[in-house]
């Protein structure tokens, strides 16, 4: 027996305290760290486990006092009154005199002061130099005192993609599509019968809205009825042909993937710091589905364009755009910290990558192992290790404020002639603004001399006749000169503020850039960081890719000299990836069906929701996979269901009492009747009204405007930017978005849960608050949306134009008893005008109807 | 109490309500996976919370910039006496800051007095707070998690530096629910959109549902203005004629409904039209302070050039307390002395100095005081030693303060807190909190419990995990309770 042992340890404490079998291992304890790990383990751990770990670890989820014991470095850096054990020195521990209870006020644990030998034990712990072999916080560790996470091998989305044939149906007539079999199946085996066909009426707004984003026309509508008469199934595929095709589709389903990627024109969350070139990333989004780029292309161009070959300078170009999915993000390129500011752009480049394209919640391993999901800390800051490897954050843009990564796009020859000719027209408003503050100037210096020789006229004036001492203050002439020097002095400082807006845009008019990504010269694995803190560093993580969802070959981790991002997106869209497909797939559905299969789109953990049709989304993803990921064609299979073509309402499902066994429609008894989200209602309220400009693309922060830009250092948009007519009446997958919400502007947008523009989001929330009842009821652009609606309405009499309102704006025909209700909300409205004629009383009637049938639910929703 | 999402009043706790005349519509949040809500559910409906609670209503006095605890609540005569001198301990490392490279140590320009019977020592830049000392306990013993505005504003708000996560008033609403479903549960008063200092993410309920979200009204400068609701009315279009207009939606709702065998989503949207009418008839009563006496704007300093604005905010949150609203937020920046802090601080003190001593005055006054729990507090503190901006070109007298989150001072009041107390202390020159220290998460942990709501307990489930106001941290600092 150690000597060291003897001396210290009172046999009869220890036996009390533990069992013969850890009297014999700690019989070995002291001398090689080995012995002394051992001893840790076994004497040590159990104790603060037992007695400590509940207010003072991750596991127990608390960190009292800021102080966790579940690492070494926990008690070395210690809480709120500082380190917890100074080793060798059990005198000068707070521990030692906290579990001693010598001190009134620091008495742990708090509810009962422990058995004597068990302080005993502690303290010659401390006594022996507190060894402590928990080096950096240990996931194994911390999976033994909590509830064991389950196995990758238990979860659902991580198991390989399986060949489902589609079952067998008893009304076989019903499917169109083998994914209607395995709806109609389970639907049969409830005993429910599907919901009848939609009308024409209604799928014909349904197909635009949903693969749009704009309502139908009267005579679109008009055309897909008589088609729909001819042949339903017919008109359905010719439609979806023709508006997959639109630039529309493009802009709607583009605007989701912006959702995924917290996409926003500005840098920061704080400061409103301009990213004068973060559209290109949008406008490289929306040509992405509208070219229906096959999904792994479009994922390698965005976690690795700029590492891919590209045959020509278009391609390269549009590959480095594509990597603002990593670049362009909610950076507080403020924070005094740049370890920890770098540290929270890679959690970021993580959480996103997981969450948008495998649907998992890599974040919640960053300070500890998933306390849900098999990811473990080390495979976190595995994949950190790819982003650490690159760069996104690049120098200083001026004292603490770190600068965003811009870099040149290689150009066509015809490109390359266009922006010089871009950069003469540029190079002249610079000169022509010099010139005309120079005149100004000149013109008030002169002013100023003739104000002075005025002056000196009135005061010898004054010396003579002493009466007209306020002879100053009551010359016209002189105020009419001081009137003209203050208008001079105002162009002077205009022409300033004009010169500093165009030094800001002169490189992003006269050079092509574009936010991107690049590669650090070095690769670098990142070490773990305890508790999510950059300065508290523990193991380094080799870069790898999460074992969770692995098959028969999977890579784990890149090859030495490159970041790794490049070999991450290969991983994520290998075709036996089980995660990729299944969750784009069922983030196509939700846009087509309203909800998903899997209705936690983001999550597809052990906290999402498992999917109603398993085996229909396996189909699904097989199916994408094998036509060649294709979304388009995914998207024209889905509406060309009979399941998509139902009504939303289904009386005879509701008479056998579905609505108490399935009242969320997870079977899909019915379609699914939705809100519009906030971009489609102000974009079908500007189409219905005549008001929708078709402009496209560039960049669309209004900074050419005087006022907007603070052109202080760092530079930021003002709050109530203001904004050129054409650009408010564009599509709202055009108007600039602010980090901090959106601009004044376009705040109706932020009342219809237009999700946080700094979280990444698939799965917008729908709410019913009264501020958006006030903005339909007072804000102006509904107002005038109204008016504008109410204008278009045409020829005839009251009668007419009435229904013609309403045909416009419901996309089907009035009925008489609508008709009437809207003739006697005229009449009661333009009653008794005391204030002004009869007919303008009329025409702003006329106006509120307009405006009311565009805050009717029967507009706001879709069937 | 279910506190997963969906909350679900007792029903006594909806009769009460009902039988007060504000019951009459329920504002179903369809939040996406939260839709198990039962038809009727009124999340804004006030329940119970935890445990019995000592406050009702909190009101939150928000200074933003980090005001400078060694000139008004945290006297340090040892760095006063060697201003000028270089400081004898480091600046803390790893972080960045322009103009501190001299280290030298800056005294406040001004007396401490002993005030009250608890004879606290306050700064005579603040007069009036001094002479209700005896209602404050003085926090000493503050220290946050960054020394940027924007995380730090971020983190006293919401309790992290870098996520988005719910704003405390928006964990308040969601905890407890409010006692007039005819306003907003949580309003905070012009709060700052931009700059370093302001963002929406600050009031904003992240992944709680949107309807806890706080409320941003604007109470204009101008003299004698009444605060402001985004599109609250249409100047041309009120009244008789909108009610006309209300009932013709309605009207067209209704139809349609009747079309669809009923859809909880639509009837919520029906009702939300309802509760607009009615709060466009109530707020601008409530917001208009003309009924007010003229001792009463006296006692705000209502009409006086430097604290008419302030002194409005006060008032308007005593008459935002008094009818039933839950989380009160006050704004007032200008507390970011880089430079010129000789000139810059007096004049800060003076625009609050009389609003908030008039508004504890009359929460006392009218019995509000016991159940009202009212916080003074800063992003974070300003460091003893000077910051020089101007590369040595200016005198010393025109230096400022660099940003300290490692020591600063925190007021409360009301709602069972130990007035005339003082809790914690920072190191002799005011740098780092060195006793009772308390942080932004135990402040937190601590509103929480004063309002009946065990931090601990008070989670939502979001993206897989529970998450709470405190994250995995929080302490009651109960030192500083009845």
């Amino acid at each position: 027996m150690n000597r060291h042992f003897d001396r210290r340890w009172p046999l009869r404490s220890i036996l009390s305290a533990f069992s013969a079998a850890a009297l014999l291992s700690g019989a070995m304890a002291a001398g090689n760290p080995d012995d002394e790990a051992a001893y840790f383990r076994s004497r040590i751990e159990p104790l603060l486990k037992t007695h400590c770990f509940e207010c003072h670890s991750h596991a127990g989820g608390k960190a009292k006092g800021g102080l966790v014991l579940d690492s070494r470095s926990g008690w070395t850096k210690g809480g709120d009154s500082g380190p917890a054990i100074a080793p060798g020195k059990p005198g000068e521990s707070l521990l030692a005199r906290a579990i001693g209870y010598a001190d009134a006020d620091l008495q742990m644990p708090p509810d009962g002061k422990l058995p004597p030998e068990t302080i005993a034990l502690l303290r010659d712990w401390i006594a022996r130099g507190a060894p402590d072999p928990r080096e950096s916080f240990s996931p194994e560790d911390a999976g033994k005192s909590r509830p064991a996470v389950p196995a990758a091998a238990e979860l659902w989305s991580f198991q390989p993609l399986k060949p489902v044939a589609p079952p067998e149906v008893r009304d076989a007539g019903w499917p169109r599509d083998p994914f209607d079999r395995f709806l109609l199946a389970k639907l049969e085996s409830e005993g429910i019968t599907p919901a009848p066909d939609a009308d024409a009426w209604t799928l014909a707004r349904r197909l635009y809205l949903v693969l749009t984003g704009l309502p139908p026309t009267p005579e679109q509508s008009d055309a897909f009825r008589a088609a729909h008469e001819r042949d339903p199934d017919a008109a359905v595929a010719d439609l979806a042909d023709r508006l997959l095709a639109s630039p529309a589709f493009g802009e709607k389903w583009a605007r989701h993937w912006l959702d995924l990627t917290a996409y926003a024109d500005t840098i920061g969350l704080g400061r409103a710091i301009p990213a004068p070139e973060a559209w290109r990333y949008r406008d490289y989004a929306i040509g992405a589905f509208s070219g229906d780029q096959p999904f792994p292309e479009f994922v390698r161009e965005q976690l690795a364009g700029d590492l891919l070959e590209s045959s020509d300078a278009a391609m390269r170009a549009r590959r480095i755009v594509a990597t603002g999915f990593l670049a362009i993000g909610p950076w507080e390129l403020v924070n005094g910290d740049k370890a920890q500011l770098r540290m929270d752009v890679i959690d970021r480049q993580v959480q996103r990558t997981g969450q948008a394209l495998l649907g998992m919640t890599l974040g919640c391993a960053r300070c500890h192992d998933h306390k849900f999901d098999p990811v473990t800390q080390a495979e976190y800051y595995g994949l950190a290790g790819i982003f650490y490897s690159t760069v996104t954050l690049n120098g200083r843009l001026n004292g603490v404020f770190s600068a965003i990564e811009e870099r040149p796009l290689p150009e066509t020859p015809e490109q390359l002639v266009a922006r010089a000719e871009a950069a003469r027209v540029f190079q002249k408003e610079v000169s022509e603004a010099e010139s005309r503050r120079s005149d100004a100037r000149a013109e008030a210096k002169a002013l100023e001399e003739k104000i002075a020789a005025r002056k000196a006229e009135l005061a010898t004036a004054s010396t003579t006749a002493p009466a007209n001492s306020g002879a100053e203050t009551a010359d016209t002439a002189l105020s009419e000169l001081q009137k003209q020097l203050d208008e001079a002095n105002g162009r002077v400082r205009e022409g300033d503020g004009r010169l500093k807006v165009l030094a800001y845009l002169r490189p992003h008019r006269i050079e092509a850039l574009a936010m991107s990504v690049s590669e650090m010269p070095e690769p670098e694995d990142c070490r773990i960081n305890i508790r999510g803190n950059a300065r508290q560093l523990g193991e380094v993580a080799p870069r790898g890719f999460p074992r969770g969802p692995a098959w028969d070959g999977a890579p784990v981790a890149p090859s030495a000299g490159q970041s790794g991002r490049r070999e991450l997106a290969d991983w994520i869209v290998d075709p036996k990836n089980p995660l990729a497909a299944r969750v784009w797939v069922n983030r196509v559905w939700r846009q087509v069906f309203g909800e998903g299969l899997v209705r936690t789109a983001d999550n597809f953990g052990f906290r999402g929701e498992a999917p109603s049709h398993p085996e229909l989304l396996d189909r699904l993803a097989a199916d994408f996979i094998a036509d060649g990921w294709s979304t388009k064609r995914l998207i024209r299979r889905l509406v060309a269901t009979r399941a998509w073509r139902q009504a939303a309402v289904n009386p005879a499902a509701v008479a056998s009492g579905i609505e108490a066994r399935d009242p969320e429609n997870r079977w899909l008894w019915r379609a699914n009747r939705r809100r519009l989200d906030a971009e489609t209602i102000r974009d079908a309220m500007l189409a219905v009204s005549g008001m929708l400009s078709r402009e496209a693309g560039g960049s669309s922060l209004p900074l050419e405007i005087p006022g907007n830009l603070n052109t202080g250092k760092p530079e930021s948009v003002g709050d109530g930017a203001r904004f050129p007519e054409s650009l408010s009446r564009r599509r709202s997958v055009y108007l600039p978005v602010k980090r901090k919400g959106p601009f004044d502007a376009m705040d109706f947008l932020a009342v219809f849960d237009l999700p946080d523009t700094n979280q990444e989001n698939g799965q917008r929330s729908l709410t019913a608050v009264p501020t958006q009842a006030l903005t339909l009821a007072n804000s102006p652009f509904v107002v005038e949306c109204g008016r504008a609606l109410a204008g278009r309405a045409g020829g005839g009499d009251d009668r007419e134009r009435a229904a013609a309102l309403v045909r416009r704006v419901f996309a089907r025909p009035a009925e008489p008893e609508e008709i009437d209700a809207a003739l006697a909300f005229l009449d009661e409205l333009s009653q008794n005008p005391a204030d002004r004629p009869a007919d303008e009383a009329r025409d702003e009637a006329w106006a509120r109807l307009g405006q009311s049938c565009l805050i009717a639910n029967e507009f706001l929703f879709r069937d | 109490m279910r506190f997963d999402g969906t909350v679900f009043p007792g029903r006594r706790a909806f009769l009460k309500t009902a039988a007060s005349g504000f019951g009459h519509t329920a504002l179903a949040a369809l939040l996406h996976g939260q839709a198990a809500a039962a038809s009727g559910a009124r999340p804004l409906a006030a329940h119970a919370g935890h445990f019995p609670a000592r406050a009702k209503r909190v009101i939150f006095l928000f200074m933003q910039g980090g005001p400078s605890h060694v000139e008004t609540f945290d006297a340090k005569p040892k760095l006063d006496a060697r201003s000028g001198e270089v400081a004898p301990f480091a600046r803390a490392a790893g972080v960045e800051q322009p103009g501190v490279g001299k280290m030298r140590l800056f005294g406040s320009g001004w007396k401490f007095q002993r005030r009250g019977q608890s004879g606290t020592r306050v700064s005579e830049l603040l007069p009036e707070m001094g002479a209700t000392i005896d209602d404050w306990c003085v926090l000493n013993g503050m220290h946050t998690d960054n020394l940027a505005h924007a995380p730090a504003c971020l983190q006293i708000h919401t309790g992290t530096t870098t996520f988005v996560w719910p704003s405390m008033g928006s964990w308040v609403s969601y905890g407890l629910g409010t006692e007039n479903e005819n306003l907003p549960a949580y309003i905070t008063i012009s709060h700052m959109l931009s700059g370093d200092g302001g963002s929406p993410q600050q009031f904003g309920s992240a992944f709680l549902p949107a309807i806890h979200q706080g409320t941003r009204i604007d109470l204009p400068t101008a003299e004698g203005a009444d605060a402001e609701l985004r599109y609250l009315r249409d100047p041309k279009f009120a009244g008789a004629a909108q009610r006309k207009q209300f009932d013709f939606v309605r009207g067209l709702n209704r139809r349609q409904l009747d079309r669809l065998q009923g859809d909880r989503h639509m009837e919520g949207m029906i009702e939300s039209f309802e509760l607009a009418f009615k709060m466009q008839s109530a707020a601008p009563e409530l917001f208009s302070l003309k009924g007010e006496s003229e001792a009463t704007k006296k006692l705000y300093g209502i009409g006086e050039k430097e604290t008419d604005w302030f002194g409005r905010q006060c008032l308007l949150a005593r008459r935002l307390a008094e009818s039933g609203v839950r989380f009160i937020q006050l704004n007032k920046g200008g507390w970011d002395h880089h430079g010129n802090i000789r000139q810059g601080l007096p004049r800060t003190c003076r625009e609050i100095d009389r609003p908030v001593a008039g508004l504890i005055r009359d929460l006392k006054a009218r019995g509000l005081f016991e159940d009202t729990l009212v916080v003074w507090t800063g992003e974070f503190g300003r460091t003893p030693y000077e910051q020089d901006l101007s590369d040595g070109k200016a005198s010393m007298e025109n230096y400022g303060r660099g940003h300290n989150p490692y020591g600063f001072t925190t007021l409360m009041a009301g709602a069972g807190i130990r007035g005339g107390h003082i809790h914690g202390a920072t190191d002799e020159y005011g740098y780092h909190a060195v006793e009772g220290k308390v942080h932004i998460h135990d402040l937190h942990a601590t509103i929480l419990h004063q309002l009946g709501l065990d931090h601990e307990r008070l989670t939502f489930r979001h993206a897989g995990r529970d998450f709470r106001l405190t994250d995995i941290y929080g302490r009651v600092v109960d030192e500083i309770l009845v």
